[in-house]
């Protein structure tokens, strides 16, 4: 974030410590064209990310985390990020697979997609946001539940 | 049913229609089918309308049901916070048709939902549309209880005759037609760097909850505070017992003095 701009350690320090006083999960702070976020994962937030490159046996995202097993897990890896593939959030919010409660889901894994076919929701605010693939492909991995809160940048989906 | 002179100036075009599923569906597949925009779509029913996921609106006659649909008024990722102006233009609009001294029992409700002496007046919803083309697309959906509100909902409910007896839809419509551009024309001029954090400062003026507090329902249950204001993406910050939360969504219920008791009995449903 803090492209052509010195990095500034002091600052992110002490937005840091401002995270963990006021129970804040993200801040961005923004000067002249430095910008800087400083977030956190939310402690109830359960990532369901699977590595792409393990053979799951069933799709990540039907796996239900049972209660006594939630743990903070970390966050989605850097290859699921950095994959070609990769379908990533736009923005914040919160994650849906179908339309409508009752509907089905956009799309599940082994289905084929068309570039700009839509393939989830993001609601943010009241404001459901379309996001489409990318390319065409098959989709090979679901990496939210249908009503999972997402970061800007996380991996969602990928199509293969 | 016509749009205000000074939206028309601006090149606003307006399709009225008698009766249609959802007119936020509508503005959608004219955004997906290549409408340039803005274009607005107004209709006397509604066989379809909808809420937040699934939820139904109740869209009898007399109300009104109005949708704009949007192209490229904002990054997509800044979308989501374009509800905060179409709830300031939706408060402008009432606020020029109700009576003098009428302003003060209007409020904006987190994150979209205009309230009048604290029952729901008018509900916002709003679609980011993805087109072929690359750019956003964006629809504003007002849903406004102008003569009817509905009898069997599980909140407090407002009716804008209530305020305002003799207004009817087209009046309303043509003072939101008005406020919306006036409130777009500004925000597409405002220098990008401070245009959101401008809004989110006008929104907060006008926002329910700041001083009785407020309930939100959200995935786990229920938080309950005051509410301190919005964060970058416009986050609510709730200050609770526990210190500041930041929520992304939920339901929220308003508390007053002489309500707390009541609400206290009634949690409020919702599907989500």
């Amino acid at each position: 974030m803090a492209r052509n701009s010195p990095f500034d350690p002091e600052l992110v320090r002490e937005l840091a410590g401002l995270i963990s006083e006021t129970d804040l999960t993200e801040i961005e702070v923004e000067k002249g064209d430095l910008r800087i976020r400083v977030a956190r994962q939310p402690a109830q937030v359960v990532s369901v990310a699977a590595p792409h490159h393990s053979p799951a046996p069933v799709p990540a995202a039907a796996a239900a985390p049972a209660p006594a097993a939630a743990m903070v897990a970390p966050p989605a890896k850097p290859s699921a990020r950095e994959h070609p593939g990769a379908v990533t959030s736009p923005m914040v919010g919160t994650a849906y697979r179908r339309p409508s409660p009752e509907a089905k889901p956009f799309v599940e894994v082994g289905t084929r997609v068309e570039a700009g076919q839509r393939v989830l929701l993001i609601e943010a605010m009241k404001t459901f946001n379309d996001i489409v693939a990318p390319r065409s492909g098959t989709v090979t991995e679901v990496l939210f539940e249908d009503g999972q809160p997402v970061e800007f940048g996380e991996p969602l989906m990928i199509i293969e | 049913m016509e749009l205000s002179p000074h939206a028309r100036a601006l090149g606003y075009a307006l399709d009225v229609r008698a009766v249609t599923g959802s007119t936020n569906d509508d503005a959608a597949a004219a955004l997906r089918a290549g409408a340039s925009g803005p274009l607005w779509i107004v209709a006397t029913r509604q066989e379809a309308g909808r809420g937040r996921l699934g939820r139904t609106w109740a869209s009898p006659e007399g109300n009104l049901y109005a949708s704009v649909a949007l192209v490229a008024p904002c990054p997509m990722r800044e979308a989501p916070q374009l509800g905060y102006l179409a709830g300031l233009a939706l408060l402008d609009a009432v606020r020029a048709v109700a009576p003098e001294g009428a302003a003060g029992r209007f409020a904006l409700k987190w994150p979209n939902d205009l309230l009048l002496d604290g029952g729901k007046l008018a509900g916002i919803l709003l679609d980011g549309v993805a087109r072929a083309d690359g750019r956003t697309g964006l629809v504003m959906g007002f849903g406004v209880n102008v003569v009817a509100a509905p009898a069997d909902a599980p909140y407090a409910v407002a009716r804008l005759a209530d305020v305002a007896p003799g207004i009817g839809r087209e009046r309303l419509f043509l003072a939101l037609s008005d406020a919306l551009a006036e409130r777009l024309t500004a925000f597409a001029g405002a220098d990008p760097q401070v245009r959101l954090a401008r809004l989110r400062e006008a929104w907060l003026t006008q926002a329910a909850g700041r001083e009785g507090g407020a309930r939100v329902r959200v995935a786990d249950g229920f938080k309950q505070g005051r509410v301190a204001g919005l964060d970058g993406q416009g986050r609510l910050l709730l200050e609770t017992e526990a210190g500041i939360e930041t929520i992304e969504a939920g339901d929220m219920t308003i508390i007053s003095r002489d309500m707390r008791e009541r609400r206290d009995s009634h949690p409020h449903e919702g599907r989500r």
